[in-house]
């Protein structure tokens, strides 16, 4: 007779799950048809026969894929990007809020915050054209570097540049932006701890050290594990509207290999292949850097 | 008499000038003005950094196209000229793409908010059945994901290829965005709902007259994430539309121009030389085209970065 009841408060709350039932239901479409599609990652899909009517192939895919010298580049590229980032990109935001939670001047204080978040406003595609710009043979980098007698480079094809320009583009258009997390952090920290400071005789250099940066280290914890699980992830965007032809061999990541073969040369099963791979890899990241950050500071992000 | 009360006015400011420099002097070491010094410096450069490139495409911009190419333009135009705007707008397919970006922003907010808002009202209630279920049924999806080839093969066998409704049902709800109105709205007072629902109110009645109402701040803020990232999207145009040129979104032929992949200056170029000697380069319309398609979102950011700044932390604090 439980089953009734159940079934009786279930009708009672009707008009709820039809509110539950549209997003429901685009999750359902988007999010979890594309997980079954995973399927054809282990088949030789062809669209005419569908998911039903194509051949199964058990780890074919796979086996190609691991022989395939390009799909190592783009792993090796994917890491390496992703490393610098994480050496040069994810400590500037803190270093920013830090410089302005010390800046005393209230009016350029705003000024700077407000303009550092403007990048984060562009799209990539903007980016891109704006950096295209400044870095054209004629363009205003190289006109300053002639000042110093150097040479005009053309970046855009050069190999060595294109990681450092990854770099450079992602702390300039995210780098304001992610601050925020920082300073509200920051905002939140107890004013009478600086004053009992000041009464012990402390420093500004002994209050950024001892109370500043120990306030900011539960949201770093978050925000570095997230970018450690982001490893074998580049972020589709910036990766393709930067590369070019001549520079793949730098430039040539996962999300833009999977682009590559998937959509371009419509080999569905061998993309979705590597897809799968990422987001095992991903995944499996995820899950060691939660662990790890556990056991040594007592808490992760689940 | 009036001058007087000018002087009188910076004297005012020079004296607590001075004595701010003073304190300054007074409660810090040199190291440490050292370092005032140094850090406002740096930090001016940040600010100078953040908005110079964009600057400068503005002045290219505006400059007469044949003088822009010998460069040198810093600050401002040298030669100011109209002409790249002028062949922009008259250029039909930028100015479709133009309107087609308002209107997916436009519809895809709309339905955005309407779904994501509904889904987390519903969630938000305590006594929903199920609700754990549905919770994680949401959550998961921001870990796993089938990647996108698959999605691409699903939404194709939606029949969503060259169809508007491409730009709007895929991104219909965000579930970040999802967690940051629920959170508002597990924060209203129970009591007022109660009272609603004793007076004969449905929860759609009470949904759209008495919640919306009060998260006004909330739905602002995540109706400004579903605008920014409508008016952003590029992607989906680029693989989800074969045929039907006219959908472009301004994004995407920006894309297109950049990577001088579609459309070489030629047949926009052509547009802006009916005039007779005045000529267009495609360098001009590309940075004409930017300036165009950025201008919206500049407007409203220095307004609205207050209600984008709550939102990212609720949704942070949550996580």
């Amino acid at each position: 007779m439980k089953g009734k009841k159940v079934l009786k408060e279930i009708w009672a709350q009707r008009t709820l799950y039809s509110m539950l039932l549209p997003g429901i239901i685009c999750l359902i479409l988007f999010s979890y048809l594309p997980l079954y599609g995973l399927l054809i990652a282990f088949q030789d899909y062809k669209i005419s026969t569908g998911v039903f009517g194509s051949p199964w192939v058990g780890f074919e895919q796979f086996a190609t894929l691991f022989q395939d010298h390009d799909f190592a580049i783009a792993i090796r590229n994917t890491v390496a990007i992703n490393l610098l980032k994480l050496v040069f990109c994810f400590p500037a935001p803190i270093l920013f809020a830090i410089m302005l939670s010390e800046l005393r001047l209230v009016g350029i204080k705003k000024g700077v915050q407000t303009l550092s978040y403007l990048p984060h406003f562009f799209t990539w595609v903007i980016v891109a054209g704006i950096f295209g710009d400044l870095l054209a043979t004629d363009g205003t980098v190289n006109r300053i570097l002639g000042v110093f007698g150097i040479d005009p480079v053309q970046f855009s094809t050069e190999d060595w540049f294109f990681w450092p320009l990854m770099v450079i583009t992602g702390t300039w258009k995210e780098g304001g932006w992610n601050a925020i997390i920082y300073i509200a952090a920051l905002s939140n920290i107890n004013p009478e701890l600086y004053e009992a400071a000041d009464i012990d005789g402390a420093g500004r250099f002994a209050k950024i050290r001892y109370i500043t940066l120990p306030a900011l280290m539960p949201t770093l914890r978050i925000t570095l594990l997230l970018s450690i699980a982001g490893l074998f992830n580049a972020g589709f965007d910036q990766i393709y509207l930067f590369q070019n032809p001549l520079i793949l061999n730098v430039a040539e990541v996962l999300d833009t290999y999977i682009y590559k073969f998937g959509l371009s040369n419509r080999m569905y099963s061998y993309a979705t292949a590597a897809g799968l791979v990422q987001s095992l890899v991903n995944f499996a990241i995820l899950i060691a850097a939660n662990t790890v950050c556990k056991k040594t500071t007592g808490s992760g992000l689940y | 008499m009036k001058e007087n009360i000018i002087v009188k006015f910076f004297v005012k400011i020079k004296n607590k000038i001075a004595s701010a420099y003073v304190r300054w002097t007074k409660k810090n070491t040199l190291g440490e003005r050292i370092f005032d010094v140094v850090n406002l410096i740096l930090l001016l450069i940040v600010g100078f950094v953040s908005l110079y490139p964009f600057w400068q495409i503005v002045a290219e911009s505006f400059n007469e196209p044949l003088d822009a190419m010998k460069g040198g333009i810093y600050f401002f135009p040298r030669e100011f000229s109209l002409i790249a705007y002028k062949t922009v707008f008259e250029n039909s397919q930028l100015v479709t793409s133009f309107f087609i970006s308002v209107a997916r922003t436009a519809a895809g907010t709309l339905v955005s908010i309407i779904v994501t808002g509904l889904l987390a009202y519903a969630l938000s209630k305590p006594a929903l059945r199920g609700r754990k279920f549905f919770s994680l049924l949401c959550l998961a999806t921001m870990f796993f994901s089938g990647g996108m080839i698959p999605t691409y093969l699903v939404i194709s066998q939606l029949g969503l290829v060259d169809n508007f409704l491409v730009f709007i049902l895929p991104c219909a709800v965000n579930v970040w965005n999802m967690i940051v109105l629920r959170t508002f709205f597990e924060n209203i007072p129970v009591s007022l709902e109660e009272s609603a629902r004793l007076d004969g109110a449905g929860w759609y009645r009470i949904f759209f007259s008495i919640v919306l109402p009060l998260s006004a701040p909330a739905i602002a803020t995540v109706c400004l994430f579903f605008a920014v990232g409508q008016w952003s999207a590029w992607f989906d145009a680029y693989i989800y539309v074969l045929d039907a040129d006219w959908m472009y979104p301004m994004q995407t032929i920006l894309m297109r121009i950049i990577n001088g992949s579609a459309i070489s200056g030629g047949d926009i170029v052509g547009g802006g030389n009916t005039g007779g000697t005045i000529t267009v380069t495609a360098d001009a319309i590309k940075l004409a085209t930017i300036v165009v398609s950025t201008v919206p979102i500049l407007c409203v950011y220095p307004f609205v970065q207050k209600y984008f700044v709550k939102g990212m932390l609720v949704g942070s604090v949550k996580e």
